[in-house]
């Protein structure tokens, strides 16, 4: 009935499918960089838990965060890596196949 | 609804974000009043206008730094890929090119009346509006953008139809009319984002412990 493919497990990235962290990565992965505020905006975080999220995707390469000063004010730039983009690409790819698998069992 | 399309709309939606302060609309409207000069002076004046139509776009960034991103934070979006040069491409181009040649060859030699250039010369540019027209509708999707293409090249016919005590006065006319009603419209948007977005305090201890 099912095929060796079929019955092997599906591997999705944890760490991108936490929803706040899914969120930084869709926003970052449709623009070319961004800001802490742009961000914090655009998904509806705190200060705090941004910055906890960015931590974790760029220890894992996700994302590369550029620190400058404006006006004599800190500014965070963060962009989606190569790697980020291509695990992003990878956890789409992951999750539709998920779907697609649930319609055609239904 | 597709996964792309929905990807797109965020893209789209980031668009419409950074656009809202209105100084894309001051810049289009400060380059349309120099054009004139530009266009129908043919004097010193004219090295100026492009000075100042290449220095107004940092000009304008570093107005954003100033008062948009403070207020809604900074995005850069994803440069369109130029397009790929093909064998259609390089056709379209050689045709452009012939026809501008050709155009000022007729000028130059009297073969095409100078004059009923200048008088279709608002029509032409309202055409060629269409260009950002459509461009800005893709990447706002929002349809009014297409309005901007209609209206430009509606009235650069209607302008191109009335007669004028000189044909300069047309093309002026029109660069001049279109100039103020998108300074006006940036001012007044610029206006409205900065009493909707307050400047946001960045929390510094924050920052500096990232």
């Amino acid at each position: 009935m099912s095929s060796e493919d079929d019955s092997s497990p599906i591997e999705i990235d944890k760490l991108i499918h936490e929803p706040a962290r899914l969120q930084i990565m869709t926003q970052l992965y449709v623009v070319e960089e961004a800001d802490f505020l742009f961000l914090m905006r655009k998904t509806g975080l705190t200060w705090g838990n941004l910055s906890s999220h960015m931590s974790k995707l760029e220890t894992a390469g996700y994302i590369e965060v550029k620190k400058e000063f404006q006006d004599k004010k800190p500014h965070t730039i963060l962009k989606l890596t190569t790697a980020g983009r291509a695990a992003f690409e990878d956890y789409r790819a992951t999750i539709a196949k998920v779907f697609e698998d649930l319609s055609t069992k239904i | 609804m597709n996964e792309y399309q929905d990807l797109k709309m965020i893209e789209q939606e980031s668009y419409r974000e950074s656009m809202q302060d209105g100084l894309t609309e001051v810049l289009l409207g400060l380059i349309f009043l120099a054009f004139p000069f530009l266009l129908f002076e043919s004097s010193f004046i004219a090295i100026f206008v492009v000075f100042y139509i290449i220095f107004m776009p940092p000009g304008i960034e570093a107005f954003r730094k100033k008062y948009t991103y403070p207020r809604i934070g900074y995005v850069k979006l994803h440069e369109d890929e130029p397009p790929k040069l093909s064998l259609g491409v390089a056709m379209v181009v050689l045709l452009i090119f012939i026809m501008i040649i050709s155009v000022l060859y007729g000028v130059y030699t009297d073969l095409i009346d100078r004059y009923f250039i200048y008088r279709w010369l608002p029509a032409v540019f309202g055409f060629i509006m269409w260009g950002p027209s459509l461009y800005l509708k893709d990447r706002t999707g929002q349809n009014r953008y297409y309005l901007f293409g209609l209206l430009m090249s509606v009235t650069g016919i209607l302008i191109g139809l009335a007669d004028f005590a000189t044909v300069q006065i047309q093309g002026t006319l029109y660069m001049v009319s279109w100039g103020a009603a998108f300074f006006v419209l940036g001012l007044l948007r610029f206006l409205i984002f900065i009493r909707k977005y307050p400047i946001l305090e960045i929390p510094e201890d924050d920052m500096n412990e990232q």
